[in-house]
């Protein structure tokens, strides 16, 4: 949405700056894209009326004319037959300079077969007025002014503005009424605090129907239609003044009844169309487009309709034009039209957003109608359309008007009707923290806004309005927020205390726990990478045949969610190792999707060194395990799992040449491996070396593993009185006990199980009276052919517990396992 | 000299004699010998060693020589001979095995310790760095745990509910269009297009008062090119409480901005729309590198501000469905790699993900 400064300066009457009015926009929260000032030099150009025309007597393609210049009469010479004594013409003059398609002009008097030319009628071409409509091939004829011979003599340069600055503003989703340049007007008079001159409308009251027409509605996507019919309608060029000001708001001039339509839409933000009323028969009819129905558009490109899109037709059923997007090119506006059809309506935006996206067609119309413009603005609209052509074409009569309202929407009073807000003067001034807040001031500022503002009890504003983003209270804080300026509220704040309860923070355990391994593996000299979480599916099904495909993907290289971390970070490693780091340590922690969203956190380890240091490939991959290894040991202790609790298997990945997984308290949470060759056929041109060692942990199941044991507790531990306890008795020595058992068969999850028990066995035998804390539970000797094993527990006595008592608590351990377990000590 | 050897047997003198003469002809060549340790030459001298051994001390040696001679002996002097002898094949003895001793930690000495070479990198080169993002993170989690925010986890992969109907979004609502989204084919789910998915799922489970931050990565459908990414991180903060007020969100942008950019970065507000803020605010700061005086700056292009966040005050529909009528409260969200780029002047978003390890984004 382009805005016009000189536009603006008009209809305020008033001379305000290119700052004053960008800052004002800023201010009230209207995005300014850009501004620009555009300038037009037009010296020596006159315009003149054609008094005399003769053929040249000395050259065939020669014409000899008079040009009235009202204080002068000049002979101008031109090679166009088709001007007519009485035509409007521009002269360039002596010394007037054209620049035109790489063209330099200089007009000065020229001798042309005898006759002397004091200059050169202009065509659009000289003025570089590429958009601008005239009648004539060559020179062109303009319309000036309804009232032109007032303009007959005078420079170009006195008539239009040479100067203007072009504002770009992009307007926010929830305010459609900015796209009617009036609405936005209105705004910018509470900020510049001037008065803005009510639009001249066109007053239906006194007229009567003199055609039989009919207006109906059939679809539940039209609110609501309106249709004048306009007689003696004279089809020209607009006026060049107003062409120009069309032109530079990226307005394309077409004849003065379209160029008026799309000048109210601009203003108004509610669109209008036009038919040439005589292509018409009998009633319009606005219905569901018929399936495979056929619109043969302006844009001069046919379109097949569907049910869902609206169609405006007539008593034969034509297609007269695509609802609120489109019209047809064979029953639009042509010079021969004498009679039209005014149409000013509202349609449903889904319906219009649906159709423009589905047939590709977006047009100034269609941008607004989906945007939801309120229904009200169609009535303002083609009041003021009316207006326009009676005072562009005072012959021009209103023959007909009707409104028809769709009578089957809901709502459609409430849509239709002004909004009543009601708002509490105290909470506004509690929700903005602005105390000082004056209800004059408030109702002075909605007034103008256009709101009808009533003041109760001396504190609830009641305001009535047509705007759709205004629906409650805090949107009127809104309103006199901005219009406050939101700085004053800055300055305001600079000496505030803040007003909200304090407590002590927290941190997601998932977090800390991210942070515990990002932590490790950067001091264990890893780089922390990040990389896309979309991939391509081809080459995630490398890792497994599960990804998350996405359905609307924007090219084939990110068109799946990962499956795991793993994923990018290889890809990362192999950039790297093309680029030339043969050696790398990376690792990445993000999120990846595998019949559920877990965090995972994956490694990468290449190491060139690997001939000159280690002997064979497996010492290799056993010294780098150990580093991976030793970080799980420290991370797990302290969260109180301990390295008995994390094994180690071998197993079988598609990708892995040799492959472990990890297993924490029996669950797998992680693998580790080295790749094979098929890894670098999945990556496209993958040259990553075999002794490539990858490692991808699931984080998420890490930390459900860890908040379920027993030893973990995230909200109850009260650390301070814990540690003040432990470190009183800390002279206590720490007590022994070695027992071994007999297991029946199974070894699976031995380990975990008894270690379970035991810290289950000791929550309960704790007291008042007795407190100790197992610190250490191993495993001493396993003589598997005698499926024997012997463990060794460590407690550590917060009190002195006698002997007898840690017997007992043994006893009913054993005895535990030997219910539950059928493990008998030996 | 034929004296000497022949009349040793019965003349103890002669044997001292002879028994000094060969010590004297051996310790000649332990110099020999330790001329070749002298100059490294370990294996030779090795051999050597073991050449003197088989002269002196094996079974054809001089030692033992004397020894099988001991039967033509006087015995008024056998004892003596033999002592004599067994003493000087201790000698020899016991300066082989010094030698051999000698030798071998000069070997030792020279293969593991002689050329030993601190600089050299025998187990890795990597230097652990961390991604610009990350760093970044890390200060805004700093800063607002500073100011008494808590931190809470994300999740990514999310509900039409949350994304977007919760925050005041309707399906047909034209604000849908600011955030193109990806969809997951075949269910409902879709890639969050801010972290303010989150908002309601934490006010869910939390009950006010509280000041929450959360971050993560989001997704929305733009092409790559210098400032755009389908993939990028933001932070998402929010207080809920009795009386909060759009002053106290101002005060509290402002000791943000303070913390991260430093106490002299001043803030500029100006009204903005989200759906799920009311009113809502586009924040910027004035430009931390030429305070606004440099007109060809390289941060700010001259403008003296930069857009660094929106926020606004939550809309009270969201707080009202989750039955929160009483409370009030503040909502704002910021692109990470906005603030990365500008913070250390990162040209291209897409180096964030392109991870060149030589690249500026690690440090």
């Amino acid at each position: 949405m382009l805005l016009s400064l000189n536009l603006i300066n008009k209809y305020f009457q008033y001379n305000f700056s290119i700052g004053d009015v960008v800052n004002s926009l800023l201010d009230i929260g209207v995005q300014v894209e850009n501004y620009y000032k555009i300038s037009r030099d037009y010296k020596n150009i006159r315009i003149g009326k054609i008094v005399f025309k003769e053929k040249h007597p000395n050259a065939d393609k020669l014409y000899v004319c008079k040009v009235d210049f009202s204080n002068e009469i000049l002979q101008i010479l031109t090679a166009d037959e088709s001007v007519e004594v009485n035509d409007i013409v521009l002269v360039a003059l002596k010394g007037a300079v054209l620049e035109f398609q790489n063209n330099k002009l200089v007009i000065d008097i020229k001798k042309m077969k005898g006759l002397e030319s004091f200059g050169m009628m202009l065509s659009t071409t000289e003025l570089n007025w590429d958009n601008i409509r005239a009648i004539g091939d060559k020179v062109a004829k303009f319309n000036f002014d309804k009232n032109f011979t007032n303009n007959i003599g005078k420079y170009l340069n006195d008539i239009i503005n040479t100067t203007d600055y072009i504002i770009e503003i992009q307007p926010f989703a929830n305010r459609p009424d900015y796209f009617g340049f009036y609405h936005i007007l209105k705004e910018l008079s509470v900020k510049l605090n001037k008065d803005l001159p009510d639009l001249s409308l066109s007053d239906f009251s006194t007229l009567s129907n003199e055609y039989k027409f009919d207006i109906e509605i059939l679809t539940d996507k039209c609110r609501v239609y309106t249709g004048i019919i306009f007689d003696n309608i004279k089809i020209m060029p607009s006026n060049v003044e107003f062409q120009l000001l069309l032109d530079s708001i990226n307005i394309k001039p077409i004849n003065n009844i379209v160029d008026i339509t799309n000048f109210v839409m601009y203003e108004l933000a509610n669109p209008l169309h036009a038919f040439d009323f005589n292509f018409i028969k009998g009633k319009i009819v606005v219905r569901n487009a018929y399936n495979q129905e056929l619109l043969q558009a302006l844009d001069d490109k046919d379109y097949i309709l569907s049910t869902d899109d609206i169609v405006i037709s007539d008593a034969d059923n034509k297609v007269l034009a695509l609802g609120g997007i489109i019209g047809s090119r064979n029953y639009s506006i042509f010079d021969s039209t004498n009679t039209i059809l005014l149409e000013s309506a509202s349609f449903d935006p889904i319906s219009i957003r649906r159709t423009s996206k589905r047939l590709n067609i977006y047009t100034n119309s269609s941008k607004r109608f989906e945007k939801d413009i309120p229904i009200y603005y169609s009535f303002l609209a083609y009041k003021r359309a009316s207006f326009l052509i009676k005072e562009f074409l005072p012959d021009s009569q209103i023959r007909f008007i009707l409104s028809k309202v769709n009578k089957n929407l809901k709502n459609l009073d409430k849509a239709l009707d002004l909004k009543t807000i009601t708002a509490d003067l105290d909470k506004i001034k509690k929700y903005l923290g602005f105390k000082e807040l004056e209800l004059d001031n408030i109702k002075e500022k909605f007034t103008k806004l256009g709101f009808l503002v009533d003041i109760l009890n001396n504190k609830d504003i009641i305001i009535r309005t047509y705007r759709k983003d205004l629906n409650y209270w805090w949107d009127l804080a809104e309103e006199i927020a901005r219009f406050q300026g939101y700085n004053f509220f800055k300055n305001k704040a600079i000496n505030k205390n803040i007003n909200i309860s304090y407590f002590k923070p927290h941190k997601d355990f998932s977090l800390k726990l991210q942070e515990d391994f990002k932590n490790a593996f950067i001091n264990n000299n890893f780089t922390y990478v990040i990389g896309y979480n979309l991939l391509n599916s081809e080459y995630l099904k490398l890792f497994n045949e599960k990804y998350l495909e996405l359905f609307n993907p924007m090219s084939n290289e990110y068109n799946a969610y990962r499956n795991y971390v793993l994923a990018s970070t290889l890809l990362i490693a192999d950039y790297n190792y093309k680029q030339g780091y043969k050696n790398l340590k990376i690792f990445e922690l993000g999120h990846s999707y595998l019949d559920y969203e877990k965090t995972e956190l994956a490694a990468v380890i290449l190491n060139n060194n690997i001939n000159f240091l280690f002997k064979d490939s497996k010492s290799y991959f056993i010294f780098n395990f150990q580093i991976i290894k030793n970080i799980f040991y420290n991370i797990l202790n302290s969260y109180g799992i301990y390295r008995d609790l994390i094994e180690f298997r071998e197993s079988n990945y598609k990708f892995l040449e040799k492959a472990y997984d990890i297993y924490v308290l029996d669950k797998k949470i992680a693998f580790i491996g080295t790749i094979n060759y098929l890894v670098n056929e999945y990556i496209k041109d993958g040259e990553l070396p075999s002794y490539t060692i990858v490692f991808n942990l699931n984080l998420s199941e890490l930390q459900k593993i860890i908040e379920n044991y027993p030893n973990f507790s995230i909200e109850n531990q009260d650390l301070n009185t814990k540690i003040k306890k432990e470190y009183q008795l800390i002279e206590l020595p720490l007590i022994y006990r070695d027992f071994s058992v007999i297991i029946d068969d199974n070894y699976n999850n031995i380990l975990f199980n008894l270690k379970k028990e035991i810290l289950e066995v000791e929550k309960q035998f704790n007291n008042d009276k007795i407190r100790f804390k197992i610190i250490d539970f191993y495993l001493l000797d396993n003589y598997k052919e005698l499926n024997s094993f012997t463990f060794r527990i460590v407690i550590k006595p917060f009190e002195n517990i006698s002997s007898e008592k840690i017997n007992e608590f043994l006893d009913l351990y054993l005895n535990k396992l030997n219910k539950n377990y059928s493990i008998k000590r030996r | 000299m034929d004296n000497l050897y022949t009349s040793y047997f019965n003349d103890i003198e002669n044997l001292k004699k002879l028994i000094e003469l060969k010590k004297e002809e051996f310790n000649q060549k332990i110099r020999q010998l330790d001329l070749l340790i002298s100059l490294k030459k370990i294996s030779e001298a090795k051999a050597f060693i073991d050449n003197l051994k088989s002269e002196y001390i094996s079974k054809k040696g001089v030692v033992y020589n004397l020894l099988s001679n001991i039967s033509k002996v006087d015995n008024s002097i056998k004892k003596e001979y033999g002592s004599l002898v067994n003493l000087f094949k201790d000698y020899i003895e016991n300066v082989l095995k010094e030698k051999l001793n000698e030798i071998n930690i000069f070997e030792i000495k020279t293969k593991y310790y002689v050329d030993l070479d601190l600089s050299v990198d025998y187990l890795d080169n990597f230097i652990n760095k961390t991604h610009i993002i990350d760093r970044v993170i890390k200060e805004l989690e700093d800063v607002f745990l500073s100011l008494g925010f808590s931190i809470f986890d994300g999740i990514e992969i999310d509900n039409e509910y949350y994304n977007f109907e919760a925050l005041n979004i309707d399906k047909y609502h034209p604000a849908r269009d600011m955030w193109d989204t990806f969809y997951i084919s075949n269910n409902n789910l879709l890639l969050r297009t801010h972290t303010s998915n989150m908002q309601v799922r934490i006010m869910e489970k939390i009950k006010p008062p509280f000041k929450v931050i959360t971050y993560g990565k989001c997704y929305r459908r733009d092409n790559l090119d210098a400032t755009h990414s389908f993939q990028f991180h933001q932070l998402e903060g929010f207080a809920v409480d009795k009386d909060i007020s759009f002053l106290d969100l101002i005060k509290t942008l402002q000791d943000f901005v303070n913390l991260m950019f430093g106490n002299d970065i001043d803030i500029k507000l100006v009204p903005s729309y989200f759906p799920f803020t009311e009113p809502s605010a586009e924040v910027s700061i004035s430009c931390f590198l030429c305070k606004g005086k440099n007109d060809n700056c390289s941060i700010c292009k001259g403008s003296g501000y930069l857009e660094i966040l929106g926020c606004g005050m939550i809309n009270p529909i969201i707080l009202n469905n989750l039955g929160l009528e009483d409370y009030t409260g503040f909502a704002f969200g910021m692109g990470i790699e906005r603030i990365a780029m500008l913070k250390y002047e990162v040209s291209d978003i897409r180096y964030f993900y392109k991870n060149n390890l030589n690249s500026v984004i690690y440090y």
